[in-house]
């Protein structure tokens, strides 16, 4: 049901509708409690056949699916990205931040590479291997049965093989590699890099009856209108809705401005802006979730004022907004010509990767702290904008002449079609006191709500990880007859690195800790300052792992949810 | 097993039925979805764009940028850079010039004065080579003179000085746009034989195609891989983890 206004006090009141705001949704209405969730974007149901662009040719966009509007193009299923018209950001001296942002149900699990990895034991423990940053609170045994609801729940392909820090779960069946990976496979071992089937939330079986199995086209980064990846929308908030135990209604289009809270320091309210008319409102919850992602929270909190606290809602600690951290990217690209001239046929596969390498590193014997695992890829894949753009380049490499027009050269490029092939490092960086977010006191957004403004740099913990990435990724491309297209980069160069913020798993802004006066939340992501505040999203993550978020998020959003039902019974809140 | 039964027994059962009927297939059960099948018709435009993103195509489609002799000119290049081939039509019928005229609105700043320029020096250049004729005035040969000498990439000693440059630069813009437009476009897909974009069970490389680059499936890893033939079987475990069905 969606919704404007109403004057009614939910259970809990939830900012956000991505991985972390839809899995409380889910757990919080099946034990009956009734949930408002606040969504800056509007509704989005890939099933809709208005909305969805599944299986869409690219000559049905006038851009030939050009990344115009859409970062990832014009059909991805994020409606955002790292720059939103009237919803600025700003970054201090000589800060590379990039902050994307999707406003709409779901968020960001609308387009996400649906790579789902388990933390592993030492990722809770990081600091005890080499004394930086800090341990969570919490270890992986507590955290292992969530993981495994969630492995059932939403489904991801995968095969137990009993790695330290990789654990096993409840797989669905992953699907065979295609023709590179199995090219990639070799040429890795052969320099020592494990591979193994890929972990991705897609349903290569049957999981219930709600959700259809994947038929292969490779656009999850669409959403599924069969269900068959998973977004929050089709998996979490959908279902959430349809069990009918306690009531969801689902406020779109409104954007949070700040957490109300009474004279007794207790929070009674979000307050936000409907984009449709542009009023204030106030949505009452006993319970407040944030789930916004890292930074929105983080900006929410900020922006919120409770009598004697001037640093933002929940920050007696000062770290706030602190402590920020991304993961690491880098990568490189090579021209196969044993892949020239390739028959033809559908190797379209899942949305993404059906192999990858989890970190198998010693650090002990390497210049850098924190590993990275890899992601890679090349396909006879569907042809969209800058189709053709690199050719030049594989004209120097073929030693033709460079450049040309008419049949020669389209023959050229059908002979070389399918023949790229891409390897990229993602990996953990080191939490940082001074990395951080915070009110940038000179701007607000459309809605009259204060920016947040970014500190960010990386330090030779990660520009030396690029570097074992680039010579990693490198040696395996050349191993497996590749023409390497990157160029060699340098120091000064990051090695590559991307920006922080450029691979979207930003995390940490309101970590988690026993110590109130070290972190903003405990191990419930329950505020030490404003007991019936949680928050359920990646802003509580003490350390980032070499593993993408989601599923941690997931998995600590449910154990909280029920942390928080736990409480209500117990009349705790 | 026969590919097309194998297919039909996969898709077959009530997801596959389901799954067919929204891509707007004619019955469940029958050959993989044909390339041609798509979702183009079933609803107008390519998806749900934002409230901005449908603004700003209603101002780019409203307005105009290129003149009628600027795309005819760019039309007579289009299908120099591809021309009907024994398997493919010409850019000009793939939609290209179309294409290129959005793109220059949607992407102003890349595009606009480049391209606007290049046509320019274009003009400028056959008109001294062969007494003051347009581009699209000259004879298809003296066309394609000047072409080739804009077509290809100068050496690197030659870069900065070569009078020509603006019209290489031009030229290799221009030629990006126009391949990228017409291997979007039906025609090209079909010519580059993309297979793909329809619902289909993915079982693995051919094997033709593994015995043709020396490769194979680990044997050990065979048992892991998803059994097709029980894709529409409910997921179950053991509590160790194990796939039971």
């Amino acid at each position: 049901m969606q919704i404007k206004k109403n004057d009614k006090e939910y259970d809990v009141v939830i900012v956000g509708s991505g991985a972390g705001g839809g899995m409380s949704a889910r757990i919080l209405a099946e034990n009956g409690l009734n949930v408002a969730i606040i969504e800056a974007g509007p509704y989005f149901d890939p099933q809709n056949k208005e909305q969805k662009t599944q299986l869409r040719w690219p000559w049905e966009s006038p851009r030939r699916g050009a990344s115009t509007t859409r970062p990832f193009g014009d059909y991805n299923a994020a409606f955002g990205g790292w720059e939103l018209p009237n919803e600025p950001y700003s970054t201090v001296g000589d800060t590379r931040f990039e902050w994307f942002r999707s406003r709409m149900l779901g968020g960001r699990t609308n387009h996400w590479g649906r790579i789902s990895l388990r933390f592993g034991p030492d990722d809770f423990h990081k600091k005890d291997f080499d004394g930086l940053g800090a341990n969570w609170p919490i270890t992986y045994e507590e955290i292992k049965p969530y993981y495994d609801r969630v492995d059932k729940m939403i489904g991801v392909t995968g095969t137990n093989e009993g790695l330290p820090n990789d654990p096993d779960g409840f797989f669905l069946p992953p699907p065979k590699p295609r023709l590179s990976e199995l090219m990639y496979t070799k040429a890795a071992r052969k320099n020592g890099v494990p591979v193994y089937p890929s972990r991705m939330s897609m349903l290569t079986k049957k999981l219930n009856d709600d959700r259809g199995v994947c038929f292969y086209c490779a656009q999850c980064s669409r959403s599924c209108a069969v269900y068959a990846d998973f977004s929050a929308g089709s998996c979490l908030i959908f279902p959430a809705v349809k069990a009918g135990k306690g009531q969801v209604d689902i406020l779109v289009n409104c954007m949070a401005r700040e957490v109300i809270t009474d004279d007794t320091g207790t929070a009674t309210a979000i307050s936000y802006v409907s984009k449709d008319d542009r009023r204030e409102y106030e949505a009452k919850g006993k319970v407040i979730v944030l789930a916004a992602s890292a930074c929105e929270t983080a900006r929410l909190l900020m922006n919120s004022r409770m009598k004697g606290q001037t640093e933002g809602l929940g920050n007696s600690s000062g770290t706030l907004g602190r402590y920020l951290h991304d993961s690491t990217g880098a990568g490189a690209a090579a021209f196969i010509p044993s892949l020239m001239d390739r028959k033809r046929y559908n190797e379209d596969g899942m949305g993404g990767l059906h192999v990858y390498s989890p970190w198998w590193g010693d650090n002990k014997k390497l210049d850098f702290p924190r590993g990275y695992h890899i992601e890679m890829g090349g396909t006879m894949g569907m042809p969209m904008y800058g189709f053709g753009g690199g050719h030049k380049a594989i004209q120097k490499i073929l030693n033709y002449k460079v450049g040309g027009y008419g049949n020669p050269l389209l023959k050229e490029m059908k002979s070389v079609y399918g023949a790229g092939f891409y390897i990229s490092g993602r990996g953990e960086s080191v939490a940082l006191y001074d990395n951080y977010c915070e009110i940038d006191p000179n701007s607000v957004d459309e809605w009259g709500i204060p920016t947040l403004r970014f500190h960010y740099k990386w330090t030779d913990h990660e520009r030396l990880q690029a570097k074992h990435m680039q010579e990693t990724f490198r040696s395996i491309l050349t191993d497996m007859g590749g023409e390497i297209l990157t160029p060699e980069y340098t120091y000064e160069q990051d090695y590559g690195m991307l920006a922080p913020g450029a691979i979207i798993h930003e995390v940490g802004t309101a970590r988690m800790g026993d110590d109130p006066k070290e972190s903003v939340t405990n191990k419930y992501g329950r505020l030490h300052d404003v007991p019936n505040v949680y928050i359920n999203d990646a802003a509580t993550f003490s350390s980032q792992a070499d593993k993408n978020p989601t599923w941690t998020i997931m998995a600590l959003a449910m154990r909280n949810s029920e942390h928080i039902v736990s409480e209500l019974k117990k009349m705790n809140i | 097993m026969d590919r097309r039964k194998s297919l039909k027994t996969l898709l077959g059962g009530a997801v596959g039925t389901a799954l067919f009927t929204q891509v707007g297939c004619k019955e469940a059960g029958t050959d993989p979805v044909p390339a041609s099948a798509g979702t183009e018709l079933e609803t107008k435009g390519y998806g749900l764009r934002t409230a901005w993103e449908a603004e700003r195509e209603e101002r780019i489609n409203n307005s105009r940028f290129f003149s009628d002799f600027e795309l005819e000119t760019i039309g007579v290049l289009a299908d120099i850079i591809v021309p009907a081939g024994e398997d493919h039509a010409k850019a000009t019928d793939t939609g290209v010039v179309e294409f290129i005229e959005f793109m220059a609105k949607d992407q102003p700043d890349v595009y606009q004065t480049r391209l606007r320029g290049g046509l320019a020096w274009l003009n400028a250049e056959t008109s001294q080579r062969y007494g003051g004729k347009a581009f699209i005035e000259a004879t298809p040969e003296e066309q394609l003179a000047i072409v080739d000498d804009i077509a290809y990439e100068l050496p690197e000693s030659e870069a900065e000085s070569n009078p020509l440059r603006t019209g290489i630069d031009f030229f290799d813009r221009l030629r990006f746009l126009v391949v990228t437009g017409f291997f979007t476009s039906r025609d090209g897909v079909e010519y580059l034989g993309y297979m793909g974009n329809q619902p289909n069970v993915w079982d693995g490389v051919p094997q033709d195609v593994l015995d043709a680059h020396g490769l194979q499936y680990d044997p050990e890893l065979l048992p892991k891989y998803v059994d097709q033939e029980r894709r529409t079987i409910t997921a179950e475990w053991d509590e160790q983890g194990n796939l039971i069905t």
